[in-house]
């Protein structure tokens, strides 16, 4: 386990400072909801083998924006940080 | 008889689970399946076989018993099938991408996935313009047997169905059992049956290094003692956990399909690039494959939403290897080819184009064929994973024979 637990200290040392990100989770929270109800609402009880195709434009249109959103919201968070894990750590 | 037909939206919820599952499982990173390529990390090998072997025990096990199930086992055509699988495999070799993990690798940000999506697009939309051509038509119908099982035609026999399925079932977790993941190492199910057991040296340096690999390009701290924590460094690396962790995902992976069956149909996800394709230019009516595709596709739209959206949760909630599409190459790629980002997008598109071309020729991916299909008995899928297995050595050995870990 020595390994194991040096890599986790390695790691920390390379990442930036964790931050609050409750803003972003409260979205993703809410998108989730929006998106099942979204699905809901427009597919009803249709349980054949066509399936509505506004019905998973729009579902899937929520699920790509949430995303994007997701992303441009860590990107500026963290200052674009990306995790390297042959980078040296900073000490 | 019992008997249910779900409403279509409840699919965002199956898919949610399994891509959910596998996002910590970490096959929506294309390095892993590269690396089963190279016969350097089989952990897929291993957990689909648990998948199988547990969801064909309850499949026949609850047909027996009089549960009523959407079987959708994919048609025979003996050469149609393995052509399919053999480009199917070529392509998975070049991109480390199959079509349910492209959807899984966008949930999670990766920048590649954007050109596997687009790749994968324009290789459904090739194979609606060949089935209309008389090569198409020779493939699909050439020496096709129909939906047959091990046991015969499907859905009967199914007492005789369930005693070979408790074979199968056997022959699944032996492989599971004695096929290590690494060179040299013991299997997740050795592992999960010996708790003793330690990890040595270089088995831990490789855990260490796969946990890395993993979480390269994330875009969020992992943070210290919390969840994402123990389940990049612990769940899914000691020797303790991992093996139940892993026994676990590939047992609920495979009862989900199972459950997907009884309540509406298998579990796919390629056919939804056609029918995309045909929704948005190659229509049904004037296109018979397009017309083929819309009649039969079922909840497979929204399951992939939610394959999409599942592993999107997990990787912010769980595993945090959200990328926020940071520029990430898949390491035995970059060893190989560099590090440019246009050679990868290429990689990755026409890797796609490939895989999504020999899926829909063979009427199934990795989710329809390899995982339902194999959990069903189904002979096409037998068939379909054993070409792709020896198409994807090959090719993989081929194009990565150089690189050196």
């Amino acid at each position: 386990m020595e390994t194991i637990e040096n890599n986790e200290k390695e790691r920390e040392e390379k990442e930036p400072k964790y931050r609050s990100e409750a803003g972003i989770k409260a979205f993703i929270l809410v998108m989730t909801g929006i998106t099942i109800i979204t699905a809901a609402l427009t597919s009803g009880t249709y349980n054949g083998y066509d399936p509505h195709a506004y019905s998973v434009a729009i579902t899937g249109f929520f699920v790509i924006v949430t995303i994007i959103m997701t992303a441009v919201w860590y990107r500026s968070k963290y200052n674009n940080y990306a995790y390297n894990p042959n980078k040296k750590s900073k000490r | 008889m019992i008997s249910v037909t779900a409403w279509e939206w409840i699919g965002l919820f199956i898919g949610m689970l399994i891509g959910g599952l596998a996002e910590a499982w970490g096959i929506s990173n294309p390095e892993v399946l590269i690396r089963l390529g190279r016969w350097k990390d089989r952990l897929f090998v291993g957990c689909i076989a648990i998948a199988i072997g547990a969801g064909a025990l309850a499949l026949y096990g609850l047909a027996a018993l009089g549960v009523s199930f959407h079987w959708g086992v994919k048609p025979d055509y003996v050469w149609g099938v393995a052509l399919g699988a053999a480009i199917f495999g070529t392509g998975i070799a070049i991109s480390g991408y199959v079509p349910g993990t492209v959807w899984m690798a966008l949930g999670e940000g990766r920048r590649d996935a954007v050109y596997a999506v687009l790749g994968g697009l324009l290789g459904a939309a090739s194979w609606t313009l060949i089935y209309q051509t008389s090569f198409g038509h020779w493939l699909v119908t050439y020496d096709n047997f129909g939906q047959i099982y091990f046991g015969g035609a499907v859905d009967t026999d199914l007492y005789v169905g369930f005693g070979i399925a408790v074979a199968w079932a056997i022959i699944m977790f032996s492989v599971a059992y004695f096929l290590p993941r690494y060179k040299g190492g013991k299997s997740c199910a050795y592992t999960s049956l010996h708790k003793e057991r330690g990890l040595s040296p270089q088995e831990e340096s490789k855990y260490v290094e796969t946990a890395g690999m993993l979480l390269e390009g994330s875009s969020m701290p992992l943070g210290k003692h919390n969840l994402p924590e123990k389940v990049n460094y612990h769940w899914t690396v000691s020797s303790k956990l991992f093996g139940v962790v892993m026994m676990s995902v590939g047992i609920i992976i495979g009862l989900t399909v199972v459950l997907e069956m009884f309540l509406h149909q298998i579990f796919g996800e390629s056919t939804t690039y056609s029918w995309i394709v045909a929704k948005i230019w190659l229509p049904a009516g004037t296109w018979k494959y397009s017309t083929l595709v819309v009649h039969t596709i079922g909840w497979e739209p929204f399951s992939d939403i939610g394959t999409l959206f599942g592993a999107f949760l997990a990787s912010i909630f769980f595993t945090r290897r959200f990328q926020s599409f940071n520029n990430v190459i898949p390491p035995s790629w970059e060893k190989r080819f560099g590090n440019s980002q246009i050679k990868r997008a290429a990689g990755a598109f026409s890797g796609a184009f490939l895989m999504l071309l020999g899926a829909r020729m063979a009427d199934g991916c990795a989710s329809g064929h390899i995982l339902s299909g194999d959990l069903q008995m189904a002979v096409s899928s037998l068939e379909f994973f054993i070409v792709v297995m020896i198409s994807l050595l090959i090719v993989a050995h081929i194009i990565y024979r150089k690189v050196v870990d």
